[in-house]
């Protein structure tokens, strides 16, 4: 035997091979036969577990993993992977800690929430938006001065351009009297949604006490009865006459 | 030496980690880790156009342990300007020999951080949800009570509990040396209730209570309420009471005060009843509205007489008249025509003697003379309004059906739950589109100049409805009063193709007016003169 093949003999391999074992065939058992579909799925899940099991056995025998090991390297990647995990602690302790601080915020904003809930219905009261409406010169409309018209093409645009060429401060009583020039247009040019005017005093309540507002409105001049103000308050600054028409008192 | 000091150590070692191993780690257990409960956020109530009529607002329940506390004088001291409770109260409880009280409940959750942050030992919060209701009187009745659980107690509070109430949840917090929270978990995440829209307009329903108020201050009456209600579909948009009561303050109020009399409230209806006989006759084809009938001053039923309210002679009135002028034996006259069986047979189908499914709890059914149980005398009080008992609840409804054309809708309050709006409820047909239509045109006359209610106009809107003044059973002598009252008017505009529907009811009215049409309809002409053109209702 040649020295070259003696060695050949004698060298112990690096890696024992390992030869895969043969996956045994499923037993037959009693009972009624299941479906083949079934079988083939479950004998190829235990082929690919046992494929895999062989393949990490081959790895931690690696020879590149086995001189890694050996080597000052490892200290490195074991000081590395310390390094982070406790990195990977504080960020987690910091997330919570951020939680935390989240969860205190949503309480906070719950709370601001709710006092601005609160708030804001308290500001929508309709006695409010009126004296405020008062304060502005605007005026409650009586039911008997209330016009309704018909809106009709191009009013949009004509009820933008009053609404822009009017300065929102601008009580309604200091409007021109429009209502005069655009009353008789509106009932010419459509003829219809233009209902009586009534010229009658009474609020028509018969002798219960009518709304302080609304005998304030009774008062107006008849040139202010077309500016249709919401009885809520949420009056309109802009004269119906303007709008062409197009006002009406919704809610 | 070394070697005894390792064993000592180990000792030690050994002593802390076996035997007090459990304790120790039980007790690091409980000074890291706390098991809040997380309170879930009740749904909110809001009106047709989403003003915020209930809120919740994070509280806290402050309680003390008074056997922690080592001066209560200090403490109390301390704690009444941030509670703005008196030192003397706060005192009482703090000396109390107990190991728990409540120092205060619901506390805003500000007031009750400044507390906590005195860090009195023994005073501990809980947290919870307070109840707040931004406007204050405004239909506290209808929105109900929430209890100190946070448990709705009455009114759309209770009736939508399982809805607005929520999921109260649970949160472990893992804090460290210094309280920091280092881990949170929640087994149990919170779930809030689902918000509820309502039908009611936040504007009319002021509005309706303004009147009422206007009215009690008039009339002294014991009591009143109005329903204000969208005929077509059965929509409440007002539903008010008076006396008025705090939604935020429930205590402060009487139980009276807080009861919703729109469905708790059986009464006698009078007059307002006789639409009843009158629309059932005319759907039976035995009267028109032009038919005349010779009507005397008193009709002898059984051992009963009857009068109208005004002495006459022999009239010949029509249906339409009968109806206008509110004549009780015209009225009488039109029930003997229909017979017993067919008019209760109408009064059931006018959904009388059974609730009508309005979403609020506790809703009365009313009483009505079973068939069998009818005298010689019933058809001579029962189609005038009188041996039945109603709500204004049902009256609202049965007057409704005449405005829609005949079908009679159940009344609703929840438009919408958590955004998604609620089936309509659906309506049954009682009259023929036809009938309800010339019973509406009779009611016009109701308000004409020879009506009892002819002194209510509004410019523009032609209205329709009935007055109605019920006599009140005296329990003393059980027998009708001659001095208590309930005066009631229920109208719907416009009479053409009704919009809005009003219906008021006033108990026991005084200051020398009694009738319907002196108390009740200037009150309807009043809420309907806001409400129609606030909902851009055009007269027609």
């Amino acid at each position: 035997m040649s020295p070259a093949a003696a060695s050949r003999v004698q060298a112990p391999p690096l890696a024992p091979r390992r030869r895969p074992r043969a996956v045994p065939a499923p037993r037959r058992v009693s009972g009624p036969a299941r479906p083949a579909a079934r079988d083939q799925a479950q004998s190829g899940l235990v082929v690919g577990l046992l494929g895999l099991a062989g393949r990490l056995d081959a790895l931690a025998s690696h020879r590149v993993l086995d001189r890694l090991i050996r080597s000052r390297v490892w200290i490195g990647i074991v000081a590395f992977a310390l390094i982070g995990i406790v990195t990977l602690q504080l960020g987690l302790l910091r997330l919570n800690s951020g939680i935390g601080r989240a969860l205190e915020r949503e309480g906070a904003l719950q709370r601001e929430n709710a006092a601005l809930s609160v708030e804001n219905s308290e500001l929508s009261l309709g006695s409010r938006v009126e004296s405020q409406a008062e304060q502005l010169g605007m005026r409650l409309s009586s039911v008997a001065g209330l016009q309704f018209l018909s809106a009709r093409k191009g009013d949009v645009s004509r009820a933008a351009t009053a609404l822009s060429a009017t300065p929102a401060h601008e009580p309604v009583s200091e409007a021109p009297a429009t209502s005069e020039a655009a009353a008789p247009s509106t009932s010419g040019e459509s003829g219809e949604g233009h209902t009586e005017s009534s010229e009658s005093e009474a609020s028509g309540t018969g002798g219960g006490e009518a709304p302080p507002a609304a005998s304030e409105a009774e008062a107006a001049p008849k040139s202010e009865e077309t500016a249709t103000a919401a009885p809520t308050g949420e009056t309109s600054a802009v004269p119906a006459g303007e709008g062409g028409g197009a006002a009406a008192p919704a809610g | 030496m070394l070697f005894l000091l390792l064993l000592l150590a180990g000792f030690r070692t050994a002593y802390l980690g076996v035997f007090r191993g459990s304790a120790l780690r039980q007790l690091a257990s409980e000074q890291q880790t706390t098991n809040e409960t997380v309170t879930a956020q009740r749904g909110t109530i809001s009106d047709r156009n989403g003003v915020q009529l209930a809120v919740s607002e994070p509280a806290r329940d402050l309680a003390a342990d008074p056997y922690l506390l080592r001066d209560p004088l200090s403490a109390a001291q301390r704690l009444a300007p941030v509670l703005g409770m008196p030192q003397n109260v706060l005192l009482r409880k703090l000396s109390q020999r107990a190991g728990f009280v409540y120092l205060q409940r619901a506390v805003p959750a500000r007031q009750a951080e400044a507390a906590l942050a005195l860090k009195i030992p023994g005073v501990t919060g809980t947290p919870v949800m307070k109840r707040v209701y931004p406007r204050g009187t405004l239909a506290a009745q209808v929105l109900g009570q929430v209890g100190t659980e946070g448990q709705g107690l009455s009114g759309i509070e209770l009736d939508n509990e399982k809805l607005l109430h929520g999921r109260t949840g649970e949160r472990r917090v893992v804090s460290d040396a210094i309280g920091q929270p280092v881990s949170i978990s929640e087994p149990h995440a919170e779930v809030p209730g689902e918000s509820v829209q309502l039908t009611l307009d936040a504007n009319i329903q002021q509005r309706t209570e303004d009147v009422l108020s206007a009215v009690a201050q008039q009339f002294s009456p014991k009591d009143a309420t109005a329903i204000v209600m969208d005929p077509n579909t059965g929509a409440i948009l007002a539903a008010a009471n008076w006396p008025q009561a705090n939604a935020n303050d429930p205590g402060a109020s009487s139980p009276e005060a807080l009861r919703d009399r729109a469905v708790n409230f059986p009464y006698e209806p009078g007059s307002t009843f006789k639409v009843v006989a009158v629309s059932g006759a005319l759907q039976e084809g035995l009267i028109t509205p032009e038919s005349g009938f010779s009507v005397p001053g008193q009709i002898q039923v059984a051992d009963r007489t009857i009068h109208d309210d005004t002495e006459h002679g022999v009239e010949s009135l029509t249906t339409s008249q009968i109806l206008a002028r509110s004549s009780n034996v015209g009225a009488i006259e039109i029930g003997k025509l229909e017979g017993a069986s067919r008019f209760n047979e109408w009064v059931h189908r006018f959904g009388f003697g059974a609730p009508t499914g309005v979403d609020l709890p506790g809703e009365e059914a009313g009483v009505t003379l079973a068939l069998d149980r009818y005298s010689g005398s019933s058809m001579g009080n029962l189609p005038i309004g009188q041996g039945e008992l109603v709500t204004p609840m049902q009256m609202a409804a049965a007057y409704s059906a005449i405005a829609d054309g005949g079908v009679l809708r159940p009344p609703h309050l929840v438009s919408s739950v958590g955004g998604k709006t609620q089936p309509l409820p659906r309506g049954r047909r009682i009259l023929s589109p036809k009938t309800a239509a010339e019973v509406r045109q009779m009611l016009e006359g109701v308000l004409g100049p020879e009506g009892t209610a002819s002194e209510v106009s509004i410019p523009g809107y032609q209205l329709a409805g009935k007055t109605g003044t019920a006599s009140k059973v005296d329990p003393e002598t059980g027998e009708y009063s001659k001095t208590k009252y309930v005066a009631s008017f229920i109208g719907f505009a416009p009479a053409k193709d009704p919009r809005l529907l009003t219906a008021i009811v006033v108990d026991e009215p005084q200051n020398g007016s009694i009738f319907g049409g002196t108390v009740a309809a200037p009150a309807f002409g009043q809420i309907m003169s806001f409400a129609l053109p606030y909902l851009g209702i055009q007269p027609h």
